[in-house]
């Protein structure tokens, strides 16, 4: 486990140095130990890790300086691996996959989005708008980066989790949402912030987002339901 | 099936699919160490290499610094290539016992 996060903290590291943590937001499995610190380390929010780590890179890039990411996980023992089915681009480490995601505009397509100015491809993916719009700055052990406003994170695990294929993805994706969003709910700041971005979604994303709510957590639900909202 | 068992089968498959990705990658480099030879004044580089118990001598071409540049990288990659292998067998052991219930 320490290997994996030494391996996590020497990426933001060298991202940092090469000044593009202020083009992408952390997403995806790493959030939560961000989070955890962020709030003060509460035994409510669990330390997970996982073998992805995600990147999302806004759509449209608004990159002012060109970037050689690709080299940059190079240095770091990383090693590009692309799927001869689609394109998508992924760059493996014995510890840890690392992958660019982007939000998917309107009828998707097949192949990835090229991010030249980073020299990555992107997966484009549905709801990540969800995270593109709610994100704030952080200071992770003294590096800047951007992540998901939690509650943003919480509503778009929840929302995915029922795109998910595997059940144990879609279990954990359900209880880290729950996790994060009961402990949010118990801060002022934090409800309101849920409330917000839950009122500024489509109908159709609340009514998915409902859906699975319901049977995840009584108190998310309850919250979402009441007149408060 | 529990969310631990999920991760760590994920984990499994995830390091599955990589032995393959790292002895593909394995393969296309060159294996062995660099021989010099030297003939009529003249120096050649060889590459030495283990074959059924034998070593085997394959001729590269003069000793020209480029080309020994060249084969130098292309050894070393296939070494950290190679190391990279050992550390996801090392993961996979680790899961694989997780995986049994065995503490380590």
């Amino acid at each position: 486990m320490e290997k994996e996060h030494d391996l996590f903290f020497a990426v933001l590291l060298s991202l940092k140095k090469a000044e593009v943590l202020r083009y992408i937001v952390l997403i995806g499995g790493w959030c939560p130990l961000v989070y955890k610190e962020y709030f003060g380390n509460p035994v409510e929010i669990s330390a997970q890790r996982t073998a992805d780590l995600d990147i999302l890179v806004p759509n449209p890039p608004r990159i002012h300086k060109e970037i050689d990411v690709s080299l940059i996980l190079n240095k770091l023992g990383f090693d590009r691996q692309v799927s001869p089915l689609d394109g998508y681009e992924k760059y493996v480490h014995p510890d840890l996959d690392v992958e660019f995601l982007t939000p998917e505009r309107g009828r998707g397509r097949e192949k990835p989005y090229t991010i030249d100015k980073l020299h990555v491809n992107a997966q484009g993916l549905r709801y990540l708008d969800l995270i593109q719009s709610h994100v704030m700055e952080i200071s992770f052990r003294r590096i800047l980066l951007n992540v998901p406003e939690p509650a943003a994170y919480v509503l778009h695990k929840f929302i995915v989790s029922g795109r998910r294929n595997k059940t144990f993805k879609r279990e954990k994706d359900i209880e880290t949402a729950r996790q994060i969003g009961e402990y949010l709910l118990e801060h002022e700041n934090q409800r309101k912030k849920m409330r917000e971005i839950y009122l500024g979604m489509p109908e159709k994303w609340k009514k998915d987002l409902m859906k699975i709510v319901r049977g995840a957590s009584e108190k998310i639900y309850a919250f979402l339901n009441s007149p408060e909202i | 099936m529990g969310i631990i068992r999920g991760i760590l089968e994920d984990e499994h498959e995830r390091l599955q699919n990589l032995i393959v990705f790292y002895k593909k990658k394995i393969s296309e480099y060159p294996q062995g160490a660099i021989s010099v030879k030297e003939r009529g004044g003249q120096k050649y580089l060889y590459l030495a290499y283990r074959k059924d118990k034998k070593v085997v001598f394959d001729y590269i071409g003069k000793d020209v610094p480029e080309e020994r540049k060249a084969l130098c990288a292309k050894l070393k990659q296939r070494k950290e290539y190679e190391a990279k292998l050992q550390q996801v067998k090392e993961n996979l052991r680790e899961i694989e016992r997780s995986l049994r219930g065995k503490r380590t």
